[in-house]
């Protein structure tokens, strides 16, 4: 095969003319590229084929060339990403990126499953969703002015984002994985096994080899050299995680990440970004390429339906679980507004989806039935939300007021008792006065749960039916376990930061622990039907869960009122409940009095 | 002295912040691109003034702060550490006042003001270290006392007019 210089010159003119616009408008030079690689495609079909009899998006060489871009961005994500990092990213941005990520797959494939989409093509889909944009939330940050250390929620939302990158990876490995295999057990398994290889070897490269080997590349002084040995390890790398059964990307970002906070950090950044520049270009405007404008039309109802399943997930779900981890409204929404994006995640994965092949009749056929349809799809996504995200994030403070206008006050006051406890053992307040430290029973259960609940999820047949009581007495454990830690905290909780009187200490802790096993018991559900017949059993859960929820608000209304309804119960006149609320000392022997922290 | 937090920002860079004595609370957010903004938030206040520096502006900012364009006098450097380190204060003896030509022991400074003077230092650079009670002061002296504010105050009052 000649290589294709006319279709590159073509492809690198387009990226020159897409970054200027983009810079010149002030956006995201991704958008510039997405959009000329639409108009690229067009003029491809419509012009270079017929008159020329060249054909762009079919090129070899900008194929080639694309996956390289995609290769070195990882890599360089993977250089920006550390164990460390990722230790430090604390409890509230672990447990965000988890709800977050969780969620919003699930939605995926609500979504796919309402457009007739198969569960492998479902999964896809909810990937695409699933991936918070770093990029758009720290843009809209920096120009919303909200990095200082008033806004304590911005280092949670951009820690979230590290974790949910991580993630990302793991999903990554375990859909392709599935669709080799058509979601046998036995194809996961072995793919799950190669994941392992490859995630093992580059940990213990990372912990153990790195500092050596990292001081003897260091010695290299010859520019030429060490270029030469960086682009080995890349493409070493990403030759390895094939050889595995994984996906390449996979091999580039564990290589990054295992040079990540060494000394060469910097120097590999500095001499090898020009690549990744060049080629990342390259890769977004073929993105751009395969995006079929025939095939938007189409697309269109199941792109409106991915938007909003994001807005909801993100705006609403999300942020209420801020609330449940102790931030305030404001804060909540913050984070929520911020996670709306979707950008080059949403891209990279859909064009390794509908890039994956599978044999049929001796000829290479698309692994997945909607291959086509995910370029617009993820394209779309991320032309929509990273116009929508800014503008949410800039009005994050009226839509928390509006939210909770709409919100029922028994749901409110639930969110804020659970808040007040989950904030001072591991949300926002914990860092200052942490009121439970670490329990490693309840971590030890928490880990297990969640690697059980993956091969849960994709498994079928025997080895299904033997892991699904595992969990679920998995999560009947840590409700039991949640329950005893909070009842030890509620004591040295400071309700009275919530202005109301709390009559019933244990039966906070019971609602605590009740709110949690509900979830875990939602997530549960989920991941059992997750391969079966989930179509209806999706929507049964769905009803289950609201009407737990109405349960729990009747267990909240027993435990505190309202002051409204308690001024009428407990006969407090009006002035009297101003005072306590002023010197926020209780000596009612009813009401429950905070220790002093 | 406070500490200066290191914070990091996964995507954007690192934050560094300074609690500032006088209440609120100094932010600098340094980027990946070197830009730098400077937050400010004022004790009790919501929302944190905020600017935006370029790389260099940065530079020459910083360059002004630590003292890089221009400096006060040491002299008046030393006496601003003094008085705030040790309730060390100087008052300067103007020509024509009263006090000049006589000595420290027949002004009976300790008694009048509650000032002890434990230095002296002349015009001519020379500087008296614990001067003996016989010590006459002259024109132009500065004298270091040890003393509060009250004391200082009637100090200055005595030497400038001889109350």
């Amino acid at each position: 095969m000649a290589f294709d210089f006319f279709s590159l010159a073509v492809v690198t003119l387009a990226a020159f003319l897409g970054a200027v616009v983009a810079s010149k408008l002030g956006q995201s030079v991704i958008l510039g590229y997405l959009v000329v690689g639409i108009a690229l495609g067009e003029a491809n079909w419509r012009f270079f084929m017929p008159q020329a009899g060249v054909d762009l998006v079919g090129s070899p060489t900008v194929k080639a060339l694309a996956d390289l871009g995609i290769a070195f961005l990882l890599f360089f994500v993977g250089l920006e990403f550390s164990v460390r990092k990722l230790k430090n990213a604390g409890k509230p941005s672990t447990i965000l990126a988890f709800v977050d990520y969780g969620v919003l797959l699930f939605s995926g494939f609500l979504v796919g499953a309402a457009f007739g989409w198969g569960p492998v093509e479902s999964l896809f889909l909810g990937g695409i969703l699933a991936m918070s944009s770093l990029g758009i939330a720290a843009k809209s940050l920096i120009e919303l002015k909200r990095l200082d250390s008033a806004h304590p929620e911005t280092e949670v939302l951009l820690g979230s984002m590290v974790v949910e990158n991580f993630l990302s990876m793991i999903l990554l490995t375990i859909s392709v994985g599935w669709v080799a295999g058509r979601g046998t057990t036995l194809a996961v398994l072995q793919s799950v096994q190669g994941a392992a290889v490859i995630y093992g070897s580059f940990l213990a490269l990372a912990v153990f080899g790195m500092p050596k080997l990292a001081r003897l590349i260091e010695r290299i002084k010859n520019e030429e050299v060490f270029i030469l040995l960086a682009l080995t390890l890349v493409f070493a790398s990403a030759g390895l995680a094939v050889l595995f059964g994984t996906p390449f990307i996979l091999g580039t970002f564990f290589i990054g990440m295992a040079f990540a906070e060494t000394r060469l950090t910097e120097r590999l950044q500095l001499k090898l970004s020009t690549f990744r520049d060049a080629f990342v270009a390259v890769f977004f405007v073929y993105f751009g390429m395969n995006i079929a404008v025939d095939l938007i039309p189409g697309v269109a109802p199941l792109l409106a339906a991915a938007v909003v399943a994001v807005l909801i997930d993100e705006v609403l779900i999300l942020s209420a679980f801020a609330v449940l981890l102790g931030f305030g409204r404001r804060a909540a929404t913050a984070i929520g507004t911020a996670a709306c994006g979707r950008s080059e995640d949403a891209i990279i994965y859909s064009s390794l989806g509908s890039n994956l092949t599978r044999p049929e009749g001796g000829v290479q056929v698309p692994a997945l039935a909607h291959a086509r349809e995910l370029f617009p799809l993820a394209g779309g996504l991320a032309l929509i939300t990273s116009a929508l995200t800014p503008l949410l994030m800039r009005h994050s403070e009226g839509i928390a007021l509006g939210l909770a206008r709409f919100t029922p006050r028994a749901l409110r006051f639930g969110g804020r008792v659970v808040g007040a406890i989950f904030s001072e053992s591991i949300g926002p307040r914990a860092r200052s006065h942490p009121v439970a430290h670490g329990d490693p029973v309840l971590l030890a259960l928490v880990g297990a749960y969640l690697a059980l609940l993956l091969p849960l999820a994709f498994s079928i047949g025997p080895g299904h039916t033997v892991l699904a009581p595992f969990v679920v007495l998995l999560s009947l454990l840590i409700w039991r376990e949640v329950r005893i830690d909070v009842e030890d905290a509620v004591p040295k909780v400071d309700f009275a930061r919530l202005r109301f009187l709390v009559h019933d200490v244990a039966g906070i802790a019971r609602y605590t622990a009740f709110v949690v096993l509900v979830l875990l018991l939602f997530v549960d559900f989920v991941a059992i039907e997750f391969s079966a017949s989930w179509h209806l059993t999706a929507v049964a859960g769905l009803v289950t869960v609201a009407a737990l929820w109405l349960a729990s608000i009747r267990m909240m209304s027993a435990i505190t009122r309202p002051p409204a309804r308690m001024l009428a119960s407990d006969l407090l006149s009006r002035a009297e409940l101003e005072r306590r609320r002023r010197t926020r000392h209780r000596r009612d022997p009813r009401s429950f009095a905070p220790k002093n922290l | 002295m406070p500490e200066i937090l290191e914070t990091e920002l996964p995507g954007i860079g690192r934050r560094f912040t300074l609690p500032i004595e006088t209440g609120g609370e100094l932010a600098v957010v340094v980027h990946k691109s070197g830009d730098k903004d400077l937050y400010f938030r004022e004790p009790g206040a919501g929302d944190p003034v905020a600017v935006s520096l370029s790389d260099s502006e940065a530079r020459r900012l910083a360059a002004v702060l630590t003292g890089g364009f221009w400096q006060p006098s040491p002299i008046d450097m030393f006496r601003a550490a003094l008085a705030k380190k040790a309730g060390l204060e100087t008052v300067t003896v103007v020509g024509g006042s009263p006090v000049v030509g006589r000595r420290i022991l027949d002004l009976d400074i300790r008694r009048r003001t509650g000032c002890s003077i434990v230095a002296i230092l002349r015009e001519d650079g020379s500087s008296l270290p614990n001067p003996a009670p016989d010590t006459p002061v002259e024109a132009n002296d500065i004298l270091v006392v040890i003393a509060d504010a009250e004391g200082v105050a009637k100090l200055e009052d005595f030497v400038h007019a001889g109350l």
